[in-house]
């Protein structure tokens, strides 16, 4: 018996919280189209006999007629794979979803209550356990209710919520569980949808698992790293489940020190040395620290600029603190001394981080303008500075 | 700090080289090209270095044209200078990039200090900046003085640039930014991203762009939930769909069971009419013998044997009517015969016309001839009524034609001149009331500031007594803290020392009292360290009773000080401080800002004086206008016949002689007016008589010949009418009656030759029509027409067999469906016994079938519109997820853009409070100390310069001694450098007061003095020299001779070069 198991696509995402500018979500949008289609594609000639998909393949709120008609084609494409689907917490089973308000073709198959489904396929060799959920909470909670009959047929699950003993401590909990009482005896896989990275969940039934699969792409800088999609193989007692990568873009995050940096040539070359450390163009977002003059990270847009052949995108934060030596400068007999000093003074006192990062700007535009320098100004060609 | 060796090893043009510097005024005397910038910028690096950012070793491009080509190993050298506290320091620098070296030591203790002072993160020591007090920018702009800075002193705005340039140097140290260019700057800044006022800057368009993201948002919501109405709906319809296709199957199988049904009524009515065509072949065989009658050819028959009865009908009427009209014409032959035998030939109708039109012309004549003498008599009498009206007005025709203008301008000139005067009144009774009101201002002012001769020295004196005070009164505040302190701890020591005193003395008496007791010696040792003991826990004890008894004592008079400091004897300080109060003042701030008021109203009162002398003239004057005038226009009305005897006659006056210029010119141009009319009158009349006598002789030539005419075609009546035009029309009238007559005989016969004619053609026609219905019976084998009658019946009636015999051939082949009745019979036997006939009928059927595919239809096309309405409702929409992301991106924007504003924002209000505090206190002594260098530079020739708390600068002009603040037009561009390098000097003694004294490089400054300033110059220079060193570069002879004067040293490059 064959599986592939894949979940959390979320496609439609909003990528605004990882400081995405529309262009380049758009495109990270059509990048999680094109891998769960490639994931479609090759359960299909590998050939799977089922494609397990445990909840949140789309976003409810923010799914296009679009996406759903990308959906049926794509599942009428693969016939007779059969498609399980099991609604998560983010395309829950409700009014106005597609999986209502849409005819999906005869071999997809989507849970409609949040109580457990059984569902023959393969002509009865292969029983699919199932539930969903049917709003953004879900009224009740099936896990532990699940029982399967000695039938000879291979049982296997599909359940999206927070396996108790991996959530995050700051996470929100949905369907709640504990990996003991929820895998029931007599199921050789239950596969899992909810945690965004490949999680197993040891539970105490020998050779059988309980597996998260992840999210096959990245949606975030909280979401670096590899991402994969699972072939299981189950063969009598046997199981054996491959990860496979299927994450074609990379999310990072590193710091620079800009200390030594002389000029943006030397920023533009340093930025480029981290992209090559990855095979494909990456996403990246650099936080620039240490010391530097305005110069150097006064056009952060145009270093932006000169690397995009080299990044999939670039986001620059910037933490860098100026070369200049205010102490010394506040020490001058001057109107400029002066206001150093206050500035100085308020930043010492400053009863929180953004109110110092005001004053610090003002310290530095205040100088700027007293020698007539000009200094850029975070904002105003687009968004993407962060202040 | 005095610079006292300057050893340069390479440097630019120099190799090798030493000069030592006088502590005082140095001149360094040198030609163009000879090393004089190249010294200052050796100064300059060897104290604060050559790099050009704080952080990193990044170097100023210029630096590398010094570098020695040939040795740059040697790029560098050594210099000494001492501080005002006599500590002498040695710096030695190597400039080279791959080699850069830098040690200070201090020659005072023979020690190298490099590592003392903090370094940078460029790894500079800040040396200068320790013992100088000043940044490199600070000391290269206020310290320095060039020529190149004095030449771009000029033009109109001298005084604005000096100022400029003093706030630059006050506000950062160079000559370029002033805290007013830097407030601009950040005005400009936030203009450029949008303050509140703005529409269209960034700021506010991101924010506006952010309002239409969310409405855009809004409206998506929206359409999302009329999609989801829209899809639940479409549902709705494709489950409807399938129920109508379910009920479209249905009744197909009923349709199929009637029709089993129908199909045997069929066959059983196929064959009864199968029998029926039998029994019509047998009757259509009985009458063939009338198989091929030419039946159609009856209508034919009919129409010929109509034809023929009509045509006999027709000769017999043309006959009758020939009769008839051969009477009527004998009737009207007789009637005609009796008289009447003359030609009646027509005459022209152009006579009549012609003799109409004259007769009409002759009587028009004579009415307008009639209406022309009446209107000339009606203007004779106009004529006379208009000579009397301007018999009785004066006589304007000296005047000419432009009177009333000429009137209305001695109107506008008096009004004019009477307004001014008024005006002037006015202006000089404001002028008198200013002065009153600022008399009392002054008045006012003066009780507090009059008596005081020097207000401003006395304030700024009294702001540094009070500093001082202030401080004093810190210092011995925190002296009684620390003695208080002191006494303290002493206080806490007495106890102990007393108890230990007390213990020790017990122990030693103990000891003594065992050691004799016992009489062990080694007992005395413990005994003699107990009495050691004693000793100093009694030395303590006193010392600190004693030492608590003179701290308080200190404290007392400590105490009696701080009052001294603060009940303050200073007369100065008692004089100011009750004028604060007496003026109402909290401040010497607030008593200053009213002695400005003072000033400002005494100078503002005498220009005001000025002004009102010079009022009072032009008042005069425009009074003096005002009689003139008078006197003029009431010599000039008076030949008008009016005597305005006061002014505000003149233009009653002026009014009523206009009228009546008015009425004159009127009536002149009346009687031309009628004037002109009779003479058309007159010129008109003589052309109607000549007119009317050639009418009346042409109507008598044509009434003869018209008689004449009428004779001779046979009508002598005409002599009867006096009016040839009756004659005329009786002649007509007879004419017309003869004519008639005639034309009637003439009628009748044409009509008798005409029905003869119709009768010949009447009797062939009836002929040749019988003949042809005889020719058509005899093709139907008839004789007559009646037997042709009987035989079509019998046609007819096999006709109609035949065609009986279709139709039931045509309802059987309808029944049979294209098959035969074979077919039938055997379809009906497959049938299976024949099913009872269902409740239901084909057209109910059909019709519910129909209903159920037109609801289908309609369920399709209503599911066919949604699909289009959601395709476009959703084709026009964003993604959510993307206007999210915009939306995030840019309230992020904004959120940058608020931020920088906020910056620029806080970093201008710090910048302008401080800037405003700074040169408030500044000013005062800026003032003080440059007035006095000036005063020296010009040999007193100027001696008063002021700078408001704003650094604006006056000067009191020497030939006017008024107080000016634009004098540039009234200043040489030699006086201009004076001001200008006696408050730069001023501004350094600012600048370095509380800290080291700073050295001066000064390059040739007195392009523009004469002789005699320039000697003053320099004394002031040396003088100034005694406590901040002066490095004078100069390539002038007459400096160099000057200096001398007055015993500066000089250092001349070019003879030591040589």
């Amino acid at each position: 018996m064959r599986l592939v198991h894949t979940a959390d696509v979320h496609l439609d995402a909003c990528f605004a919280g990882a400081g995405l500018p529309v262009r380049v979500a758009n495109r990270r949008r059509q990048s999680l189209r094109d891998v769960f289609q490639a994931i479609v594609r090759r359960a299909a000639e590998w050939p799977a006999d089922a494609l397990l998909i445990p909840g949140d393949l789309f976003e409810h709120e923010r799914v296009t007629p679009d996406t759903a008609a990308f959906l049926k084609g794509l599942f009428d494409s693969v016939r007779p794979l059969p498609v399980v689907i099991a609604p998560g917490n983010h395309d829950p089973y409700m009014a106005g979803s597609p999986y209502v308000a849409q005819s999906w073709p005869e071999n997809v198959v989507i849970f409609n209550r949040p109580e457990w489904i059984a569902v023959p396929l393969c002509d009865g060799r292969l029983v699919v356990h199932g539930f969903a959920f049917d709003g953004y909470e879900i009224s009740s909670n099936p896990f532990g209710a699940l029982a399967i009959p000695c039938d000879g047929a291979v049982h296997v699950a599909l359940g999206h919520g927070t396996e108790r003993a991996h959530q995050p401590p700051d996470g929100k909990s949905y369907a709640p569980f504990d990996a003991e009482t929820a895998f029931a005896p007599g199921l050789a896989y239950f596969a899992l949808g909810h945690f965004h990275r490949l999680t197993e969940i040891p539970v105490a039934a020998g050779r059988w698992r309980m597996m998260y699969s992840g999210a096959p792409e990245g949606h975030g800088f909280d979401e670096s790293g590899e991402h994969v999609f699972l072939e299981i193989e189950i063969e009598g007692e046997d199981l054996r489940v491959v990860p496979k990568t299927s994450g074609r873009v990379c999310y990072a995050v590193h710091d620079l020190d800009v200390t030594p940096l002389a000029s943006t040539q030397d920023l533009v070359a340093a930025l480029r040395k981290m992209a090559t450390a990855y095979s494909a163009p990456p996403i990246l977002r650099v936080t620039l620290k240490g010391l530097c003059d305005a110069s150097l990270v006064g056009d952060l847009q145009a270093v932006r600029d000169a690397l995009a052949n080299d990044f999939e995108y670039l986001l620059l934060e910037d933490e860098t603190l100026p070369a200049e030596d205010f102490d010394e400068l506040s020490r001058d007999p001057t109107s400029l001394g002066a206001f150093v000093q206050r500035l100085n003074d308020e930043i010492r006192d400053a009863p929180d981080p953004d109110r110092r990062r005001m004053l610090m700007r003002a310290r530095a535009v205040g100088v700027a303008a007293h020698r007539g320098h000009a200094l850029d100004i975070a904002g105003l060609r687009g968004g993407e500075d962060r202040p | 700090m005095r610079i006292r060796t300057i050893s340069i090893d390479g440097y630019g043009r120099f190799h090798n080289r030493t000069f030592d510097l006088a502590p005082g005024l140095q001149i360094i005397y040198g030609p163009n090209e000879q090393g004089k910038s190249t010294l200052r910028a050796f100064i300059a690096d060897m104290l604060y270095g050559q790099k050009r950012s704080p952080s990193q070793r990044l170097y100023h491009e210029d630096n590398e044209l010094r570098c020695p080509w040939d040795s740059p190993d040697s790029y560098g050298g050594r210099l000494i200078y001492v501080l005002d506290n006599n500590r002498s320091f040695e710096v030695f620098r190597r400039f080279d990039r791959k080699n850069e070296t830098v040690q200070i030591f201090d020659r005072t203790h023979g020690c190298d200090i490099t590592m003392q002072f903090p370094q940078l993160r460029n790894r500079e020591p800040q040396f200068a900046l320790e013992h100088l007090g000043l940044s490199k920018e600070v000391f290269l702009g206020a310290a320095t003085i060039s020529h190149l800075t004095l030449e771009e002193l000029g033009g109109d705005e001298v005084i604005p640039s000096i100022r400029e340039k003093l706030l630059a140097l006050a506000d950062s140290g160079d000559e370029y930014g002033s805290a007013e260019a830097t407030l601009k700057r950040l005005q400009e800044r936030m203009v450029s991203i949008g303050t509140a006022t703005a529409r269209t800057k960034p700021l506010q368009a991101a924010k506006a762009r952010l309002a239409e993201l969310r409405q855009e948002m809004e409206e998506t919501e929206r359409v999302r939930g009329e999609v989801s109405d829209m899809t639940k709906r479409r549902l709705e319809l494709r489950s409807r769909a399938e129920s109508l296709r379910a009920q479209r199957d249905t009744n197909e199988q009923d349709r199929q069971l009637l029709e089993r049904a129908r199909r045997a009524e069929r066959l059983r009515q196929a064959e009864r009419l199968q029998r029926q065509i039998d029994e019509a072949t047998r009757q259509c065989f009985e009458l063939s013998g009338v198989r091929d009658f030419p039946l159609d050819r009856t209508p034919e028959i009919q129409r010929a044997y109509n034809v023929a009865q009509t045509a006999r009908s027709q000769l017999d009427r043309t006959v009758a009517g020939q009769q008839a009209l051969a009477a009527q014409l004998e009737e009207e032959r007789r009637r005609l015969g009796e008289g009447n035998t003359g030609d009646f030939q027509d005459i022209p109708e152009t006579y009549d016309e012609r003799l109409a039109e004259l007769s009409s012309f002759l009587k028009r004549m004579s009415d307008r001839m009639e209406d022309l003498e009446t209107a000339r008599a009606n203007a004779e009498d106009r004529r006379r009524i208009i000579e009397k009206e301007l018999e009785n007005l004066p006589d304007f025709s000296e005047a000419g034609e432009e009177a009333d203008i000429w009137l209305n301008q001695l109107i506008q000139t008096f009004r004019s001149a009477v307004q001014i005067r008024s005006e002037e009144r006015e202006k000089q009774a404001a002028l008198h009331k200013q002065i009153a009101m600022l008399d009392q201002s002054v008045k006012e002012g003066g009780r507090w500031f009059a008596h005081v001769p020097d207000f401003a020295a006395d304030a700024r004196e009294y702001e540094v007594r009070i500093r001082l005070r202030d401080e004093q009164a810190a210092q011995l505040a925190a002296e009684a803290e620390r003695l208080q302190a002191e006494i303290e701890e002493h206080r806490g020591r007495v106890p102990d020392f007393m108890w230990l005193s007390l213990l020790t003395v017990a122990i030693l008496a103990g000891l003594i009292a065992t050691a004799i007791v016992l009489g062990n010696s080694g007992i005395f040792v413990a005994a003699v360290t107990a009495g050691l003991a004693v000793f100093y826990f009694l030395g303590n004890f006193l010392y600190a009773r004693a030492r608590v008894k003179m701290l308080a004592r200190r404290i007392e008079e400590n105490g009696a000080r701080m009052r001294s400091v603060q009940e303050g004897d200073d007369e100065l300080c008692r004089r100011l401080e009750q004028l604060i109060v007496d003026a109402g003042c909290e401040t010497i701030r607030e008593l200053e800002g009213k002695f400005d008021t003072y000033r400002e109203d005494l100078l503002k009162r005498d220009s005001l004086r000025e002004a009102a002398e010079k009022q009072d003239r032009k008042t005069a004057e425009a009074e003096q206008r005002v009689t003139d005038l008078f006197q003029n226009y009431v010599r000039t009305f008076a030949s008008l016949g009016e005597t305005p005897s006061a002014e505000e006659d003149i233009e009653p006056a002026a009014l009523r002689a206009l009228e009546r210029f008015r009425a004159y010119r009127d009536a002149r141009r009346r009687l031309h007016d009628v004037r002109d009319l009779l003479r058309r009158h007159d010129a008109e009349l003589e052309r109607l008589h000549k007119d009317r006598n050639a009418a009346r002789d042409e109507e008598r030539a044509l009434a003869l010949e018209a008689r004449r005419l009428m004779r001779e075609n046979g009508y002598p009546e005409e002599s009867r009418q006096d009016n040839v035009s009756l004659a005329l029309r009786s002649y007509r009238i007879r004419m017309a009656q003869v004519r008639g007559k005639r034309g009637a005989i003439a009628l009748l016969e044409k009509q008798a030759a005409d029905l003869a004619a119709r009768h010949d053609q009447e009797q062939a026609d009836c002929a040749k029509h019988e003949e042809a219905l005889a020719r058509l019976l005899e093709a139907g084998g008839c004789a007559c027409f009646d037997d042709w009658l009987r035989c079509a019946e019998d046609a007819r009636k096999y006709q109609e067999l035949r065609k009986s015999m279709a139709l039931l051939q045509e309802q059987l082949g309808s029944l049979l469906e294209g098959g035969s009745l074979e077919n039938l019979r055997a379809a009906v036997e497959a049938d299976g016994p024949p099913p009872p006939m269902p409740p239901f009928t084909a057209e109910s059927l059909a019709s519910d079938r129909q209903n159920i595919e037109a609801e289908l239809d309609a369920v399709e096309k209503e599911s066919h519109a949604l699909e289009i309405r959601l395709a476009e409702r959703t084709a026009a929409l964003r993604p959510v997820s993307e206007i999210e992301e915009e939306r995030a991106e840019i309230e992020n924007r904004v959120r940058a853009l608020e931020w920088e504003l906020e910056a620029a924002s806080h970093a201008m209000a710090v910048i302008e409070e401080i800037a405003r505090d700074k040169h408030a206190r500044m000013a005062p002594r800026l003032a003080a100390i440059a007035g006095s260098f000036l005063r020296e530079i010009t040999c007193g020739a100027y001696d008063e310069i002021f700078v408001s708390r704003e650094l604006r600068i006056s000067v009191r002009i020497p030939h006017t001694r008024q107080i000016v603040e634009d004098p540039e037009r009234r200043l040489s561009k030699g006086t201009v450098d004076q001001i200008y390098l006696a408050l730069r000097l001023a501004m350094v003694q600012c600048l370095g007061e509380l800290d080291e004294s700073i050295p001066m490089l000064l390059d040739d400054p007195f392009a523009n003095y004469d002789d005699t300033r320039l000697d003053q110059a320099l004394r002031l220079l040396a003088r100034l020299a005694e406590k901040n060193q002066i490095i004078l570069f100069t390539c002038r002879e007459d400096v160099l001779q000057a200096a001398r004067g007055v015993n500066a040293p000089v250092l001349n490059l070019q003879a030591e070069i040589e």
